[in-house]
């Protein structure tokens, strides 16, 4: 039933406590938000689920194993994907080739196989290829394929992360921020994208300043302030708790 | 004046096999490798010591570009899980050692005195004034070759991976691979190249002595790299031919100018190859005849 489960976490960023004992788990097939003020350790809690940051004590475990030990590469392979709060594009590779990188096990990674057997390479290569501009089309960024990443705008950027994160086909995938520098026609349909995805059984967790898109799609929410999770429930349970008010918005909401 | 061009375009490719490595370092995957001539070494003793055991020419280079190939491993496992600045230490660091071996290992390498009477490549094949042709045709042909091999890998998928590490690490972890693998590889192939460019080296020359080692020659392949652009194969080609007309016409600049000892102007030489060095990185990073890359950062 849980996918994800993040057992009394604890890690410090240079010194600074950054996360202090967060418990916190996401059901199968769920889309699940986490919201929390500016260095409330939202972004700090997806590095060290993902093995960026490592744990002090605590655990992390993923489809009921404990993946706290393994490198940040081999969670990414049993399929816990994230995406980043800046995003961290090839910025030379065109973005089809940024798209093409992520294509998870292609033969043509090893130098051998260039050699051996290439018309295997070039067939997984032209798979690949039909994939990324699939997920391009589905990210309205078929027009851009061939320019380099690094021209992007920063919404088109945010948008190659999340296609980027798709061609691994992930079984659950971290956000974070998707909506962040997306022009405010593009967010409705993106969060539709989101949707849709979860409806075909990917498991979501989102970080998201905006509160509003955010409480329209998830069913249930995290909030963390100071490195700690201190609510959890429905979107309009949680946004209406005392303490939520207080140190979300200095109870302005 | 045709043993000239001769003796210079043999000179050109040696250090283009050696550019093409570099570039493939530092171009495609972001190593910042200051210690290319120590692979250079590696090629040039190793071929040199094989054949004068009685091993044949090509086997021996074969070999020598083999062991060039298996002594960046270790290195790389070593040195690529530290940021780009550490290994740029480690690699001046790695080709300093390998010449400090060069000359105190004197049972192996004669050390200071040098090792002379290597076979020279073609001898007893070819006549005799003919061997420097014959050299350059090869080399000219390995070249070729090697530009067809390292495009290959630049444009597959490998080379995507490696491209993707230079601009984002990072990123690359998020993707489920691990950069440390590409990386070795990278440096290895690159390395390989450096080892046969020795080799040919080694066999052109017949004598070798570990001043022909120092660093400068690390930053004489930047140059070339440098001036051709940092991820342009048919750059690298370019700025070898700048970087050797460079040197050879500094030589002509002497006898026109007169007045300038032999040791001036190499000091001259060094001053300038630093100064370009410096407005390069900070001017053009991407190499003066290199890409622009706008909106790069990150």
């Amino acid at each position: 039933m849980k996918m994800l489960e993040v057992c009394n976490v604890s890690a410090s960023l240079g010194g600074f406590r950054a996360l202090d004992g967060v418990s916190l788990h996401v059901n199968r097939g769920e889309l699940l938000g986490l919201i929390g003020t500016n260095g409330a350790g939202k972004s700090t809690l997806f590095s060290a689920i993902t093995g960026y940051v490592p744990l002090e004590s605590g655990a992390i475990l993923f489809d009921g194993h404990d993946i706290s030990g393994l490198a940040v590469y081999r969670r990414v392979r049993r399929g816990l994907a994230r995406t980043f709060q800046v995003p961290r594009e090839f910025s030379q590779l065109s973005v089809l080739h940024n798209m093409m990188a992520a294509a998870p096990d292609l033969s043509g990674e090893r130098l051998l196989n260039l050699f051996l057997s290439p018309r295997r390479v070039a067939r997984e290569e032209e798979r690949a290829a039909e994939r990324a501009h699939e997920l391009l089309a589905f990210l309205n960024l078929a027009r851009v394929a061939n320019e380099p990443a690094g021209m992007l705008s920063g919404g088109q950027k945010k948008l190659l992360e999340l296609g980027r994160l798709l061609m691994l086909e992930p079984r659950c995938i971290l956000l974070d921020e998707p909506f962040a520098g997306v022009n405010p026609v593009l967010i409705g349909e993106l969060s539709d994208r989101i949707q849709e995805l979860n409806e075909k059984g990917m498991t979501v967790l989102i970080i998201e300043h905006n509160l509003e898109e955010l409480a329209r799609i998830v069913a249930r929410m995290y909030v963390m302030d100071r490195g700690r999770v201190i609510a959890e429930g429905a979107p309009r349970d949680v946004l209406a708790q005392e303490s939520v008010r207080e140190a979300y918005m200095g109870g302005v909401i | 004046m045709e043993a000239y061009l001769i003796a210079i375009s043999i000179g050109i490719l040696i250090y283009m096999l050696m550019a093409v490595g570099l570039s493939l370092h530092y171009g495609f995957t972001g190593l910042v490798n200051f210690g290319h001539v120590g692979f250079f070494a590696i090629g040039s003793y190793a071929s040199a010591l094989l054949s004068m055991q009685g091993v044949p020419i090509p086997l021996a280079m074969l070999g020598a570009t083999v062991l060039t190939t298996l002594a960046a491993y270790p290195l790389g496992i070593i040195a690529l899980r530290l940021g780009s600045d550490y290994l740029a230490i480690v690699t001046l660091g790695f080709s300093e050692s390998v010449r400090m071996m060069l000359q105190t290992e004197e049972w192996l390498t004669r050390g200071m005195h040098g090792l002379p009477g290597i076979p020279r490549l073609f001898a007893g094949w070819v006549p005799a004034d003919q061997i420097d042709f014959w050299i350059m045709v090869s080399l000219l042909v390995v070249n070729v070759a090697v530009f067809w091999l390292v495009t290959r890998v630049i444009r597959s998928p490998f080379g995507r991976v490696i491209e993707a590490i230079r601009d984002n690490e990072v990123a690359v972890r998020a993707l489920g691979k691990d950069p440390a693998r590409f990386k070795t590889r990278s440096l290895m192939l690159g390395a390989a190249l450096a080892g046969l460019a020795g080799a040919f080296q080694a066999h052109y020359l017949t004598f070798l002595s570990p001043e022909q080692f120092v660093p400068l020659i690390t930053f004489y392949i930047w140059i070339a790299v440098f001036v051709g652009g940092v991820n342009r194969l048919t750059g690298v080609v370019l700025g070898t031919v700048i970087l050797v007309g460079f040197l050879e016409g500094s030589r002509f600049v002497r006898e026109f100018l007169g007045g300038i000892s032999e040791v001036q102007m190499a000091s001259v030489r060094i001053w300038v190859i630093g100064m370009a060095l410096i407005l390069i990185v900070l001017y053009r990073p991407q190499g003066v005849l290199g890409k622009s890359t706008k909106g790069g950062q990150s």
